[in-house]
């Protein structure tokens, strides 16, 4: 629980961080990636982290060696020239304050006013999405994979649409 | 392509769901490997938004991206 609630601390400035690569790897992946990286050095390597900031430190290089691996396996480096992203200065982003009630509040009223299969769709996979691929999610449901993500995509668009009425931009939430 | 299809094609990949290679390695979703480099950028910014929704949906404020990594540390 312990690692989960740093896990959270640090997950918004490492994706931040790994944004210079998003055009040659898939940041989700590098994220995750990442976070087991740091749990095994937790766990396994015995290594004590001194200093200020040093865990998150640590992850946004575990983070830069994720990425570059992922670059030089794909051979994707004429996107992402690793030259010039060893020279870019570390973007810091703050990790997130805590808890908003009020921005849970807000995303559960813009849900239930929602109709049907996208309600559906949406509410599956923010439910069990991190867990089980659209294949199957979209089965339970009874739909093609296109027609699940077709669903999933008009959800977001009406929840975006109710939040922005409500004052609330997920871009800023997230940056 | 319509905005249908191009909203669609990067919807397939904001799942926090990871395949893992046989030595334990997340593998990127094969739905980025579709994208050309432009919609990769939005999509990293779909992705990020993504999250802070499931953060604050979450009793325990986790995004998907840590429920699945707690999910493959206890499932080990």
């Amino acid at each position: 629980m312990a690692f989960a609630a740093w896990a959270g601390q640090v997950e918004r400035p490492v994706r931040s961080g790994l944004s210079r690569f998003a055009r040659a790897v898939d940041l989700e992946g590098a994220v995750q990636e990442t976070m087991l990286r740091m749990w095994l050095l937790a766990t396994r390597s015995g290594k004590e982290l001194t200093g200020e900031n040093a865990s998150l430190r640590m992850a946004l290089a575990v983070a830069r060696n994720v990425a570059r691996e992922e670059v030089r396996r794909s051979k994707l480096g004429s996107l992402v020239p690793l030259e010039e992203c060893e020279s870019e200065p570390e973007l810091i982003v703050a990790p997130p304050a805590g808890p908003d009630p009020g921005l849970a509040r807000a995303i559960r009223d813009c849900i239930a006013r929602i109709q049907g299969r996208p309600r559906a769709a949406l509410e599956l996979r923010l439910h069990d999405g991190h867990e089980r691929p659209d294949r199957e999610l979209a089965q339970q449901l009874g739909l093609k994979l296109n027609t699940f993500l077709q669903h999933i995509v008009r959800a977001r668009r009406s929840l975006a649409d109710c939040l922005r009425r409500k004052g609330v931009d997920l871009a800023g939430v997230s940056s | 392509m319509s905005p249908d299809a191009h909203d669609t094609l990067l919807e397939a990949a904001v799942t926090p769901f990871r395949e893992r290679d046989a030595w334990g390695r997340i593998l990127p979703s094969p739905a980025f490997m579709d994208l050309p480099p432009s919609m990769r950028e939005e999509l990293a910014a779909l992705q990020a938004q993504a999250r802070e929704v499931e953060r604050a949906l979450h009793p325990l404020g986790w995004s998907g991206t840590v429920q699945a990594v707690m999910g493959r540390i206890i499932r080990g």
